[in-house]
């Protein structure tokens, strides 16, 4: 398989100022030292708790914003250093859809202007056949039939309508990469299968890549085909998903996997618990040694040295003292 | 037969706005017993926060309940005064809501919020109040040094403690039931798992019964012993957590349970449920379910359903039985 995506020691610190005349100076690391290949037409699923980093990773993929430090290389090219028509040409191949199908769509444009838009950018098409790739392409995120929705606004749809609108607009420009920023997360739960259901066709229909970030670790059970488990900017775990799932070694998985309530009564009283201490620690002050000691249940020399990512067979990365 | 604490009967909520009429809780039947985990679960909008809000007698205008009856110990709490009904607030019935932020006091101190309810509603002097009882009660939440933490603002707290001094304040006066409304929606998952243990052990410590409303099928595997599933205005099936799970009835549990995914099984497709959830101020004729619904008939889209109790606890409204 070919590597679409490298990242390489990709690091991004954020500045914050505090204390009495924001003398204080210090740094949120957002994302601390990740490296990572993504293959071409894998899912790879992206898993964390709120602050974790993924967001702000998946935004450095897309160069939406600059790292500290480190490199990203897209389809052999470097994307922090893509200039003018390589750049361009970039944002075409690299999209991104939202989690938030009410706040990332212009209340004020219709959904051709929305989906046409990026043909308008990028000087693709002319106006009439805008309004014809735009039809072609809410037929294919399955608004349909697609006359009846191109001159309509958005509150006139519903929040699974307004995803698809998201995805068709991702899509436009038949892209290589999406990054899915938990793209059903905002939604009803009887409508999150049809938006799944329609990324993962999407996929086979145009061969796609993606990214998909998620809290919730049993949606990318059924849908991702690697896992990637951050916590506070660093990766913990990595490794294809029936692996993960039926293997998963680092302590901070093992709680995941044990915290996600399971849809079934039987199970979900008889399966074991491990109960973490305390909440996720501020990413201004990072604990020492490991991130996760302060929570984890098994601690030892955890406290003074940062565990490095190895390799604990086929594939399967975990960093922890205790694997 | 387990003593009945509370009984939502024929209760109709609705909002009157310069759109129309919004049925949000329109003909539901309720039913509490004591020491009992009851879920109601529904997507958003399907009027399970409201039914909530019609028992705490707390429904925000334009809306208004407008028929049915909430017996709460026997006493239809619709006849009470708001005199009598705030003596039942807090103290009988008290609830927990999804956004531990927004209803927590932004410039009161931890110990100040929580001493408010239990002045109200129990004889304690000022001092013993705020210097016993908030201790107290803080440490029956797991909060770890509360001494500390009620000289604390609320945001000097992380999301999880929030909820946790939500809950303290909600269950300082020793009510008979909790209202957990999207207790923990809000949080992350980790998170999530304790302060639903912390729910779990309290029930069992105090025998208090719950109503917990989410939209989380796996909250409800886990919490719940028996469980109500509301779509649009209407609770379309009641039964026992086991059987629900096991065997469900309406084609809209039905829907919603095979397609919720799992972390312990992989699918290769996923089941769906087409369409959207309707608009309360037209709903759909008849089952209100019906356009979506795959094994819709001609009677479903003109007779409403009425409850029918297929077995001993397991109730569907459903034109397909009966």
């Amino acid at each position: 398989m070919t590597i679409l995506v490298k990242i390489d020691h990709l690091k991004k610190y954020f500045p914050v100022r505090r204390g009495l005349f924001r003398r204080e100076s210090k740094v949120v690391h957002a994302v601390d030292d990740i490296s990572l290949d993504i293959q071409e037409g894998e899912t790879l699923g992206l898993v964390g708790e709120s602050g974790c980093g993924k967001t702000t990773l998946a935004r450095l993929l897309l160069r939406l914003v600059e790292p500290t430090s480190g490199s990203v290389i897209f389809n052999g090219q470097d994307v922090f250093r893509l200039e003018g028509k390589e750049l361009r040409k970039f944002r075409r191949e690299a999209q991104i859809i939202f989690q938030d199908p009410f706040a990332s769509l212009n209340p004020r444009k219709t959904i051709n202007h929305i989906v046409g838009q990026p043909f308008v950018i990028h000087g693709l098409a002319r106006k009439d056949e805008i309004r014809k790739n735009v039809l072609e392409i809410l037929e294919m995120v399955g608004l349909s039939p697609a006359k009846m929705f191109i001159d309509r606004l958005p509150h006139e749809f519903s929040g699974g309508q307004r995803q698809r609108i998201g995805i068709a607009r991702a899509i436009a420009l038949r892209p290589k990469f999406i990054v899915a920023d938990e793209p059903v997360s905002a939604l009803d739960m009887s409508v999150r299968s049809q938006i799944l259901t329609l990324i993962k066709n999407l996929q086979k229909d145009l061969g796609l890549t993606y990214l998909f970030i998620t809290h919730d670790l049993a949606v990318v059970r059924s849908l991702c085909t690697r896992v990637v488990i951050m916590y506070l900017g660093k990766i913990l775990e990595m490794a294809n998903v029936k692996e993960l799932y039926g293997n998963p070694l680092h302590p901070y998985t093992k709680l995941l996997i044990s915290a996600t309530p399971v849809p079934n009564p039987k199970s979900a009283r008889t399966r074991e618990r491990v109960v973490a201490k305390g909440e996720v620690p501020s990413p201004i002050d990072l604990p020492s040694g490991c991130r996760f000691h302060p929570r984890c249940p098994y601690i030892n020399t955890c406290a003074t040295i940062e565990p490095e990512l190895k390799d604990a067979g086929g594939g399967h990365l975990v960093a922890c003292h205790l694997c | 037969m387990m003593e009945n604490l509370l009984s939502v009967i024929n209760l109709k909520t609705y909002f009157y706005t310069s759109m129309g009429i919004v049925k949000a809780v329109d003909d539901v039947d309720l039913r509490i017993d004591n020491g009992r985990s009851v879920g109601l679960v529904g997507e958003s909008g399907c009027g399970k926060t409201m039914t909530a809000f019609s028992i705490m007698r707390l429904v925000p205008r334009p809306g208004r309940i407008i028929s049915g009856k909430i017996l709460f110990k026997d006493r239809n709490l619709l006849d009470l005064g708001e005199k009598e009904m705030r003596d039942i607030r807090g103290k009988q019935i008290s609830m927990v809501f999804q956004d531990p932020m927004t209803y927590l006091n932004p410039v009161m101190k931890v110990k100040d919020q929580i001493a408010e309810v239990i002045l109200l509603h129990q004889s304690e002097s000022k001092r013993k109040a705020k210097e016993k009882k908030v201790i107290e009660v803080l440490k029956k939440v797991r909060i770890p040094s509360p001494s500390k933490v009620a000289e604390y603002y609320p945001h000097q707290l992380s999301g999880g403690m929030r909820q946790r001094i939500l809950i303290a304040m909600a269950l300082s006066c020793n009510p008979a039931l909790l209202i957990a409304d999207e207790p923990t929606t809000a949080l992350d998952v980790t998170v999530q798992a304790q302060v639903l243990n912390l729910i779990k052990d309290l029930k069992k410590e105090t025998g208090i019964s719950l109503l917990l409303i989410t939209h989380d099928l796996g909250i409800v595997a886990d919490i719940c012993d028996e469980v109500n599933v509301m779509y649009a205005g209407k609770i379309v099936e009641h039964a026992d957590v086991f059987k629900l799970y096991e065997n469900p009835l309406h084609p809209y549990t039905q829907g919603l349970l095979s397609s919720a995914l799992s972390i312990d099984e992989f699918k290769e497709t996923l089941t769906t449920i087409e369409g959207s959830v309707p608009d309360l101020i037209n709903p759909p004729q008849g089952c209100r379910f019906n356009p979506r619904c795959k094994l819709a008939r001609d009677n479903c889209r003109q007779k409403v359903p009425l409850p029918i109790e297929i077995e001993l606890g397991h109730t569907v409204s459903c034109c397909l039985y009966g």
